[in-house]
């Protein structure tokens, strides 16, 4: 069963993609900007460092710490979100958690690697943005990862049925307002090996459906994964270019 | 405390008398007016209805939101000026550092920044609650409106909507560099370039009846906050240090440390000729080349007026080319 959804798109299609490397060159080691549709993500990576507190130090390997600062006018309604709030704190987790994982962190013992993630504009898939969002500004950093890890959302939706009574496809990168109406998920793979290192889902749904789900939310990471490697490469020749290389 | 730099005394010495030459000799070459070069954007974030992005190199990254909520109006008779200034609310947050409380204008080391050392900012008790010492300095500048031309102009009254019905200005500067030292130029460019682009919807509900208002969902026919072809314009605070005889604009780190004397004046643009209002002095602390509290010098009648002036003069320009720029992006299309 086609159709279209109400932004336009088919089951398939991502929104907009947009990143950007060295956002910011001034004040930390790496920085990234990505737009996923209006989803808006600004990401600074400070480190490797000497780690901020006692607590932090590991003899054998780096701590990774994250920091997540929803601003206050990034949601339709103006809403303070405060350093203890739920959604942040699990945000946080989920994307130290995930990197901890994926950064040789081996290589820099005693160290700390700071990431701090300011979300200026939601419209779904925040956690998508976020991870996509940290893995460019950590390329940029020159930290050294296993590979890309990319991250995308894909929804169930439970109330269309074609006349057969089957549903239709997942629909990938959910908007706000899919996200709000439907059950959806986060799925985040490591380069393009397919494998899943943070999946993500907060609703219910029935079993037979997640298959389908996780399917094309991975298909949609071998999307972003190609996006963001092109723009890696461009801005890599043109930092080359620019030293006369 | 003034803001610390890594500059040993000798180093601070040195500064001291390359700036206090006549003509005086700033590190980076540039004459005492000239100020650094900045990369400025705005209107790129859809949910807000005006919003800024300005970087500088040594102070860092800033983003600024405005919001406009409909609000009804609590105003009685008798509390007209307070609850109307309730009407805008500034918010500063400082990444790493949390929101910059009551007492942040004492400044200090680590994640806790105080905006330029402003004194006494940290000290005026806010009336939001909340508010740190930069968000009462940049809130002072909004309500002082204009003088001159624009006389009994507020931005108060572009907030009204209708009859017990207004706008309520949320307006929310993001700081995204804690470890630097934030200039207050960084932050009223931002807020500066936000409010010119902000745009409010056209009101199709008549003024006069007290129902909740309706407005027009086309943002091609929507009122600007501030309009673009008249005045007054957004404020605009501008940093300025002494040393010796000689006033500098835009200071640098190195250079607020080495000052006698620091001021931050508050202008509005009142005319096309690019004749400014002074709407707000407050000093600024400054390192005094390293020396001692004790050995403090007041600012001298001629020397405070000379700072005024070459921020007056150089403001016009500068809030003009600001609001060039924000039409050109905001209308590139």
């Amino acid at each position: 069963m086609e159709g279209l959804r109400n932004d336009g798109r088919r089951w398939n299609e991502l929104r907009r993609f947009h990143c950007q490397l060295s956002t910011s060159s001034t004040n930390s080691d790496g920085s990234s900007y990505i737009e996923q549709g209006f989803t808006k993500v600004l990401c600074n990576i400070t480190g490797p460092a000497e780690p901020s507190s006692r607590q932090k130090v590991k003899q054998d390997s780096a701590t990774v710490s994250c920091e997540v600062y929803f601003a206050a006018f990034s949601g339709t309604d103006r809403i303070k979100r405060g350093r203890n709030d739920k959604k942040v704190q699990e945000l946080q987790t989920a994307i130290q958690q995930t990197f901890s994982s994926i950064i040789l962190t081996h290589l820099f013992s005693r160290s700390e690697i700071a990431i701090s993630i300011h979300i200026l504009s939601q419209d779904g898939g925040t956690l998508a943005a976020c991870i996509n969002a940290t893995t460019l500004a950590l390329i940029d950093a020159g930290i050294p990862l296993k590979d890309y890890v990319c991250a995308c959302t894909a929804g169930q939706s439970t109330s269309i049925f074609d006349s057969e009574g089957t549903s239709p496809d997942p629909w990938l990168d959910v908007n706000y307002l899919e996200e709000s109406d439907i059950p959806s998920l986060t799925v985040a793979t490591v380069g393009d090996s397919e494998k899943i290192v943070a999946l993500t889902m907060e609703n219910k749904v029935r079993i037979e459906r997640l298959e389908g789900m996780i399917a094309v939310g991975v298909s949609g990471c071998a999307k972003v994964r190609g996006i963001m490697d092109k723009e890696v490469r461009r801005h890599g020749k043109e930092k080359l270019e620019a030293r006369g290389e | 405390m003034p803001p610390p730099t890594p500059l040993s005394p000798p180093e601070l010495s040195y500064l001291y008398t390359s700036l206090s030459l006549t003509p005086p000799i700033r590190l980076d070459l540039r004459q005492p007016s000239q100020f650094r070069p900045i990369i400025a954007e705005c209107s790129f974030l859809p949910h807000c209805n005006g919003s800024s992005r300005i970087c500088m190199t040594e102070a860092g990254e800033c983003i600024v939101g405005i919001k406009a909520e409909v609000e009804k109006d609590a105003t009685t008779k008798y509390a007209t000026v307070i609850e109307r200034e309730k009407w805008i609310e500034v918010s500063v947050e400082v990444a790493g550092g949390g929101v910059a409380g009551a007492g942040s204008g004492s400044g200090g080391g680590g994640g806790g920044v105080g905006i330029g050392g402003i004194s006494g900012a940290g000290g005026a008790t806010g009336r939001d609650e909340g508010d740190g010492g930069a968000a009462v300095w940049l809130k002072e500048g909004l309500l002082a409106g204009g003088g001159g031309a624009g006389a009994g102009w507020s931005i108060l009254d572009r907030l009204v909507i209708s009859s017990g019905w207004h706008w309520k200005l949320y307006i929310d500067v993001l700081l995204l560099t804690p470890t630097s030292h934030p200039s207050p130029l960084l932050l009223s460019t931002a807020v500066n370039m936000a409010l010119s682009s902000t745009y409010l919807p056209k009101l199709t509900s008549p003024h006069d009846i007290d129902d909740i208002p309706t407005f027009s969902d086309d943002w091609a026919i929507s009122t600007p906050l501030y309009e673009p072809t008249s005045f007054p314009k957004p404020p605009i605070s501008l940093p300025v240090v002494a040393v010796g005889d000689n006033v500098f604009l835009d200071p640098s780190v190195a250079e607020v440390a080495a000052a006698e004397a620091g001021l931050v004046i508050t202008l509005s643009l009142v005319d096309e000729e690019g004749s400014c209002d002074v709407v707000g002095v407050r000093s600024m602390e400054v390192g005094r080349a390293g020396g001692k509290e004790g050995e403090r010098k007041g600012i001298g009648r001629k020397l405070l007026r000379e700072m005024v002036g070459a921020c007056v003069k150089e403001a016009g320009e500068v809030i003009k080319g600001l609001g060039e720029t924000t039409q050109k992006q905001m209308f590139r299309a």
